[in-house]
């Protein structure tokens, strides 16, 4: 472990010495987020939209879908609800511009239709994401009911000082009072029939280009990111060629000490590069990318699948150059059907399937769920599994080539 | 005899289909210098790296003061100094830095670290430009500080791999002086090498490789004395070299002729008194030799008997 340490501390040095970790890992990734800002029109105002409310249910579920979520403190900051009478009136806001977003409550909450026009891409997003959540906790809220019921007839009392809370609903906090005001029992029995499914549409022709650096930050920091760590698995090739792995090689110390420092030193040059975009975005444009304990989490799992599949085409790579190559393609690709360009919803339904496959699509709608119902990192378990399985994945397919590189 | 510091035997490497070494071994006794002398692609730097630990035999085996490599690689390799024939340093870091970073490798920290990285500088001079980056050193400095990273752990054998390679005549001396002071004061060397004079100059006993094998083995003295007196004679022609070389090769005293561009080398046994019969003969082919060279039995004729090849082909 301490050959790695030294063999990490090494690449550190040099890679800071010869600049290029500072050009791309930082300069470039500000460089661009100021662009984009100008691109966007963002001016350093936090994200904001209108988001237009149609509750064909009527239903309990509904309701405190309506009060509790929508009406959270999280959610107000991001979203003004206005309720509309229906889909017709929603379609028509969206046209004249009234509104961002429209969500659809359909009747029985069969489904939650988000509708958006294309200028808003990412108020869709964020409407689909906190949809999205909502219906995933539905179980939670399930038990959560259960109890509430059982608090009914048996008073709070019976359940511990702090009695029953509605924690597990999308993250917001129901007040006991509030709690009284529903009709639990209807709502225990509307959960237990609810499967929701979530809808997005485009819902009216629109200009695009409504953005935010809240969105375009981590993907643009993401794109870098590859190219960043790329340098890792390239800068093992051109030590095989100069001879220094050989002598590295031959000291008393595991080729997995090799591996082991160039990867440590890397990624943590990946890591510092992009919560340089991160703080970059949160003090000069002012863009919040949610709870920081989630992001932290989401970027040390990004950057371990962006290491892993760096290094798996790079170790296939006849020669630096090629590896090169190989890596930019990746990570244009990733970054294309990911949505670090484009934003997810904007894409044809297909490409929307596609990005499921790709790390930055999960890391995309990660940020986008941080950035929208402010959860904690457990709002975003599943995309941080999901770029860590990539991860996984990618790291042993590139283990066979690895092998054969630092015996070479 | 007791035991050798070092000994390899049966070492076989192959490349897909090709054969790089095949059935290599040898032994170095404790402060012995070893050359290791063959052309380009006999297999040297194969061997060495299996030596070394840096490539898998694909059979035989390494023993360095009764350890066998496999079974201890981490001891095996702290008692070996490597050398490789590139300049394999970072040229980024300092010569300091560098020497730092392949010290700790070795185990070596703190004082005792920096004190030997001290002794070693004075030993190929250059203390004086210890904290340059290796960058701005000329070729030459890269190697000799190239040099100094494999002695920083005071290793019991010092395996260096073609170290003079694209070296000015004035540094190559000053290295040569340096491994052989090393080798005087007790450091076993293993050396390889296609220059025939550094291994002649620096070796107590040789090793020539060809085409993978070990072709040949002893003192210089017992190598020239298979030669059976035959001298080498360097003859540079102006026309039909091939056809010159042809006619040499039917004399009875020439044992070997090899032509190459306008260059004929024959080893032949009373080469001084056989040189007008050469010229006579180049004559009648059509040629005019324009400079001849009779040379005293060295291992480049030892090479050109035992191969058919110069070797530096």
């Amino acid at each position: 472990m301490r050959a790695a340490l030294w063999i990490a501390a090494r690449e550190l040095r040099v890679r800071l010495r010869d600049r290029s970790a500072l050009v791309v890992g930082v300069i470039a990734p500000i460089g661009l987020a100021l662009i984009i800002s100008f691109a966007t029109g963002g001016d350093g105002a936090p994200f904001q939209a209108v988001a237009g409310l149609v509750d064909e249910d009527g239903g309990e579920i509904a309701k405190a879908f309506a009060t509790d979520v929508l009406g959270s403190d999280d959610v107000a900051q991001v979203f003004e609800v206005r309720a509309l009478a229906s889909r017709d009136e929603a379609v028509a806001g969206l046209e004249n511009g009234a509104i961002d977003v429209a969500i659809v409550l359909a009747p029985e909450l069969e489904t939650i239709t988000i509708l958006r026009a294309p200028r808003a891409g990412i108020a869709g997003e964020v409407a689909a994401s906190i949809a999205g959540n909502f219906a995933a906790q539905l179980a939670g809220v399930g038990q959560a009911v259960g109890l509430t019921v059982m608090t009914s007839m048996f008073g709070a009392d019976a359940f511990g000082d702090d009695g029953p809370s509605f924690d597990a609903f999308s993250g917001a906090r129901v007040e006991e009072v509030e709690l009284a005001e529903l009709d639990v029992e209807a709502l225990a029995e509307e959960v237990a029939d609810a499967e929701l499914s979530i809808v997005l549409e485009d819902a009216s022709a629109g200009e695009s280009g409504l953005g935010s650096a809240a969105y375009y930050g981590p993907g643009m920091a993401m794109l870098f990111v590859f190219f960043l760590l790329g340098a890792a698995p390239r800068s093992l090739l051109a030590e095989a060629r100069d001879g220094t792995l050989a002598r590295v090689r031959a000291a008393p110390i595991p080729v997995a000490a090799i591996v082991l420092g160039k990867g440590l030193a890397t990624a943590l040059l990946g890591l510092v590069a992009m919560l340089v975009v991160w703080g970059v975005t949160v003090s000069v444009f002012g863009q919040s990318w949610g709870d920081p304990v989630g992001v932290l989490a989401l970027l040390i799992a990004f950057v371990l699948a962006a290491l892993a599949i760096t290094t798996l085409v790079s170790v296939y790579a006849r020669s630096a150059s090629q590896a090169d190559g190989y890596v930019s393609i990746v990570a244009f690709v990733l970054a294309m059907l990911g949505g670090n360009f484009l934003f997810l919803g904007d894409l044809p339904e297909a490409l929307q399937t596609v990005a499921r496959w790709t790390p930055n699509g999960w890391a995309m709608q990660g940020f986008v769920t941080l950035t929208a119902d402010g959860g904690g990192v457990a709002s975003v378990g599943a995309p941080i599994l999901a770029i860590l399985a990539f991860a996984a994945a990618a790291f042993l397919a590139a283990l066979p080539g690895l092998r054969r590189w630092t015996e070479a | 005899m007791p035991d050798p510091l070092f000994r390899c035997h049966g070492l076989r490497k192959r490349f897909g289909s090709s054969v790089a070494v095949d059935d290599v071994g040898f032994e170095i006794a404790e402060g012995e210098a070893y050359g290791l002398l063959g052309p380009n692609g006999a297999g040297k730097t194969t061997t060495i790296s299996m030596v070394c630990g840096l490539l898998e035999a694909d059979g035989g085996e390494v023993t360095l003061g009764g350890e066998r490599l496999i079974d201890a690689p981490a001891r095996v390799k702290a008692r070996i100094g490597y050398v490789p024939q590139e300049i394999a340093l970072y040229p980024d870091l300092t010569a300091r830095e560098n020497l730092t970073f392949f010290g700790r490798l070795y185990g070596l920290g703190g004082r005792a670290l920096q004190s030997r990285i001290g002794e070693v500088l004075e030993l190929v001079d250059l203390a004086g430009r210890a904290d340059d980056r290796v960058s701005t050193y000329s070729g030459g400095m890269k190697r000799r500080i190239n040099i100094a990273a494999g002695l920083l752990h005071r290793p019991s054998l010092l395996v260096l791999d073609e170290p003079t390679v694209g070296v000015d005549p004035h540094s190559r001396n000053a290295i040569l002086e340096r491994v052989a002071e090393l080798n005087r004061d007790g450091m076993a060397l293993l050396y390889t090498s296609h220059y025939m004079e550094e291994v002649e100059r620096l070796c107590d006993r040789i090793g020539i490789l060809d085409g993978g094998r070990m072709i040949a083995e002893g003192t210089r003295r017992e190598l020239v004395d298979r030669l059976d007196r035959a001298d080498r004679v360097e003859l540079e022609v102006d026309g039909a070299a091939a056809a010159v070389a042809e006619g040499l090769a039917a004399l009875d005293e020439v044992d070997r002729v090899q032509a190459a561009d306008r260059h004929v080398t024959v080893l032949a046994r009373g080469a001084r008194r056989l040189l007008p019969r050469m010229l006579e003969l180049a004559e009648r082919h059509g040629a005019e030799v324009t400079s001849a060279q009779v040379i005293e039995p060295d291992l480049e004729a030892v090479f050109l008997h035992l191969t058919g090849k110069a070797l530096r082909d």
